[in-house]
């Protein structure tokens, strides 16, 4: 096998989980609050429906192929012709979803902490430490994952209770008032966002306790869904209808902290806690990405394509967008569309072509 | 592994020279006849080596040869329980040859050998050689001068409250400090001698059953791939065997106390003492176990607790604190009060350096002024320390070199790592905190984050003989936690580790299943 190492079921999960988190938390409050209005604090528990729907995916192809990834057992499905059309599309997206991660990650540290300094050199520094821990091994993007999702969820909790005493629960209604359409269509953002437990599909070869995969992908995805919706709660308890109008409503919610007139100002603290949730998500995605190449190409391994692979996907960042408007519009609604084709869509298609044709041929074929 | 022996380094063109000099007597195995024997071993120690070649007659009979340094083995006893023995009292009726004297010289520790190299490596060691005429075997004694420093409390590992012996130069000594604490029969040593030229013993010590013989295996497996001239320190050893050497973390415990080494040992480790050196070495290690001290175990477990936590704060700190103080004062003034950012401003209006020169420049003058402090002779030691806090201190700041500001935070920064109990352990955070510094300086608290992730990656990449370096919190396995961020109290422990040890197949040690544990 490609890789060797070996991670938990806890272990993929806990990655799972900043891979998500990292950069919903900046924008899936505004975008919610565009469509949703007050309701948006509950949209992310209809978007944990497809949440649910792309894990049983998931699982449903890693129990057609349990130690392949999704590249792989594109090919043993479709056969070698079309599997590799369809890992060519993943080819193609992963580095533009991967862009699309480094570029949020350089215009927040430009807007928010380093406005004078290059965004090829902010980019560029994080890209190759993700690069670094790539190279590492799937072990060390654990473990490094594990270490940086305690410390991304221990202080994101602690300033989260900072907040309490700025909420104000009015700010709750009214609940429903246009009925429940608004919340649906809201609840897009989220659901493309969840859409990314795909990842489970490339991961979960490589796990070496799969016996309760099920109960605890589902306590995963709940775990998600809960997250955005206290970050959602927040922030609409904390700035009611201003939500939509700042691009990043959690920054705007760090300005708020102020204990004893000694800790205050603590955007600085919340960007360096940010970055170690984005690194992981980097780090995950440029994992994925390069897993991809090598076993489209048929590598033995995949460490070669690492460098090269980190390198595109930051030309892919500064493809992507040419400022600060169109990154917004990449990320908005119209394209989660997109994420919702390429991440919940083709696997789906894949999924339901692979079990006919389990069907067709009986059993046995299953597990080459 | 195959890193370890990837370095073996090419002989020297010199000891090439040596080798093929001295290789043919390797193969030759004693001749039966006296004066070849005699022949050859002068021909080894020709000239410059002060060997005693002591001829005489056995009972007045049979011709025999006595070699030895007399510098290396305590002469008297030689004469008294060898030399005089044989030349009056050996009755008649016994053939006098190699095998019969091994059974009636009165030395307890007396072996045969067979060749001249082995012959010679004793005559090194200082064992003397008896060479009788018609036998074509040697006999060798146990008989050495014991010349070592007494056993005094180790200076680099001090405690309040614990045993104040620490070990000595001599692997004797020091192995009577371990057995004496560790009386179990199954407290097995392995013996191997490293260095072409130094022959230095050094001793695996492990616990059987309890240490995995994996691990043990794969200790005397790379201890013996080990090709160099001589090892004077265990450094030497820690630098061949390491998984990582190039890392700047530890992977090996050094230690002059045997309390801690027989402390390891119970918990699964294996140590190597090393002939010649106080600082016995254990592995495997994790980051955490360095940064415990024994006395962790030695006082209340709640003030214990409160200390380990507080060396873990002041570790971070000791490795990001200048560089925190750089990013924040650079890039994010917003962040410091105002009350606070004012005085902080005001120190540092007259100061020519942006924060970060001033920094490195603090923070390199800490380290010279340590460097000179640990190398002087004691009474003028106190010299540098007046001048650090004097000039570097006061003067500077006066002058207006330094800000106030700066002068605590490297103080601060040179407590905590004075904090760390281990001085290897210190080693990684006081050179890491440069790289930092400069990220810090550039990037600010975002580069400061991506000089953490690369440290944390390397962490997490880093194993000490197989057992990932930040076992066991990640790869996680709570039931070891009490120990990492906890010290549960004696009783509540020793349910715990006996629980350990009564689950534990063989072959199945508390160490092995963390590593097996991804």
């Amino acid at each position: 096998m490609i890789e060797k190492g070996k991670i938990s079921l806890a272990q993929m999960n806990i990655l799972i989980y900043p891979a998500i988190l990292a950069t919903s938390i900046l924008s899936v409050p505004s975008i919610t609050m565009a469509h949703a209005g007050h309701d948006m604090w509950f949209t992310p528990i209809w978007g944990a429906l497809v949440g649910f729907l792309t894990v049983f995916i998931a699982l449903g192809l890693n129990k057609l192929y349990p130690e392949r990834t999704m590249i792989e057992a594109s090919t043993a499905i479709l056969g070698s012709v079309l599997g590799k059309i369809f890992g060519l599309f993943y080819m193609l997206y992963l580095p533009h979803l991967t862009g699309v991660i480094i570029r949020t990650y350089g215009e927040f540290i430009i807007s928010n902490a380093l406005p004078h300094t290059p965004m090829y050199a902010i980019m560029g520094t994080m890209v190759l430490v993700c690069a670094i821990n790539v190279r590492s091994g799937l072990e060390v993007i654990a473990r490094s994952g594990q270490i940086f999702v305690a410390l991304f969820v221990i202080l994101a909790t602690f300033l989260l209770a900072l907040l309490i005493g700025e909420l104000h629960p009015a700010e709750f209604l009214p609940i429903g008032e246009k009925g429940l359409r608004p919340s649906i269509v809201g609840a897009l953002a989220p659901a493309a966002w969840l859409t990314e437990f795909i990842l489970i599909a490339f991961l979960l070869p490589f796990v070496h306790n799969r016996s309760k995969v099920v109960r605890k992908s589902i306590i995963a995805v709940l775990y998600v869904t809960l997250s955005m919706v206290v970050i959602n709660v927040v922030c609409l308890l904390l700035m009611g209808d201003m939500t939509t109008s700042f691009a990043y409503p959690v920054m705007i919610a760090a300005r708020y902290i102020t204990i004893a007139d000694f800790m205050q100002h603590l955007e600085a603290f919340v960007i360096a806690i940010w970055i170690s949730g984005i690194f992981v998500k980097i780090s995950v995605f440029l994992y994925v990405y390069s897993l991809t190449i090598a076993q489209w190409l048929g590598m033995k391994d995949y460490r070669p394509v690492v460098f090269p692979t980190a390198f595109l996907c930051t030309v892919f960042a500064y493809w992507i967008a040419r400022g600060k408007s169109d990154i917004s519009g990449i990320i908005s609604a119209s394209s989660n569309l997109y994420t919702l084709i390429a991440l919940l869509i083709l696997p789906s298609l894949l999924l339901a072509i692979g079990m006919m044709r389990q069907k067709i041929s009986g059993q046995g074929k299953a597990a080459p | 592994m195959t890193k370890s022996l990837r370095r073996s380094g090419k002989p020297l063109p010199l000891r090439r020279h040596l080798q093929e000099h001295t290789e043919p007597a390797a193969v030759h195995p004693l001749s039966s006849h006296l004066q070849d024997n005699v022949a050859a071993l002068h021909a080894i120690y020709a000239e410059g080596s002060d060997v005693t070649f002591h001829a005489f007659q056995i009972n007045q009979k049979i011709e025999a040869v006595l070699i030895f340094r007399s510098e290396l083995c305590d002469t008297a006893l030689l004469d008294r329980q060898i030399l005089g023995p044989l030349i009056t009292g050996i009755p008649d009726n016994l053939p006098l040859n190699a095998d019969t004297l091994h059974r009636i010289v009165p030395v307890s520790s007396s072996k045969l050998v067979g060749t001249l190299t082995e012959a010679s490596l004793n005559i090194s060691s200082g064992h003397p050689i008896l060479i009788v005429e018609g036998s074509s075997s040697a006999l060798t004694f146990g008989l050495p001068k014991s010349e070592h420093r007494n056993v005094e409390e180790p200076t680099a590992e001090s405690t309040l409250r614990g045993p104040r012996e620490g070990f000595t130069e001599s692997l004797t000594v020091n192995i009577s400090l371990l057995r004496k604490r560790m009386k179990n029969p199954n407290f097995k040593m392995k013996s191997i001698s490293i260095g072409q030229y130094t022959h230095t013993t050094v001793r695996l010590a492990y616990l059987e059953g309890v240490t995995d013989p994996a691990i043990v295996a794969e200790a005397m497996r790379r201890l013996s791939a080990i090709e160099t001239d001589g090892i004077l320190e265990s450094e030497y050893i820690e630098e061949w065997i390491s998984d990582q050497p190039k890392s700047p973390f530890p992977q090996m415990l050094s230690t002059e106390r045997p309390d801690v080494v027989c402390a390891n040992l119970l918990e699964g480790r294996f140590a190597l003492l090393i002939d010649g050196t106080p600082f016995a070495l254990v592995a495997p290690v994790t980051l955490f176990s360095m940064l415990q001290s024994p006395e962790d175990y030695y006082q209340h477990f709640m003030m214990s607790i409160f200390i380990r936590w507080l060396r873990y704060l002041f570790y971070f700190l000791s490795l990001v604190l200048p560089s925190a103080y750089v990013a924040i004062t650079t890039y994010h003034q917003e962040m410091i009060p105002t009350v606070l950012l004012l005085s902080v401003a005001k120190a540092r209006e007259e100061i020519p350096f942006p924060a970060l020169i001033e920094a490195l420049i603090m923070e390199i003058a800490f380290e010279a002024l340590r460097e000179a402090g640990v190398r002087l002779p004691k009474q003028v030691g106190a010299a540098v320390s007046i001048v650090g806090a004097l000039i570097i201190g006061q003067a500077a700041t006066t002058a207006g070199i330094v800000s106030a500001p700066m002068v605590i935070i490297v103080a601060i920064t040179g407590i905590a790592s004075f904090m760390i109990p281990r001085y290897s352990a210190g080693l990684a955070s006081r050179l890491l905190r440069f790289p930092i510094m400069l990220l810090a300086g550039t990037l600010g608290l975002t580069g400061m984050m991506l000089g953490m992730m690369l440290i944390v990656i390397h962490l997490c990449g880093l194993r000490s003989f197989g057992v990932p370096y930040l076992s066991p919190v990640t790869p996680t396995s709570s039931s070891v936690w009490r120990d990492v961020f906890w010290r549960s109290p004696p009783g509540a422990n020793r349910n715990q580790s006996s629980n350990h040890r009564s689950n534990r197949k063989p072959g199945m040690p508390i160490i092995a299943r963390q590593a097996n544990k991804r």
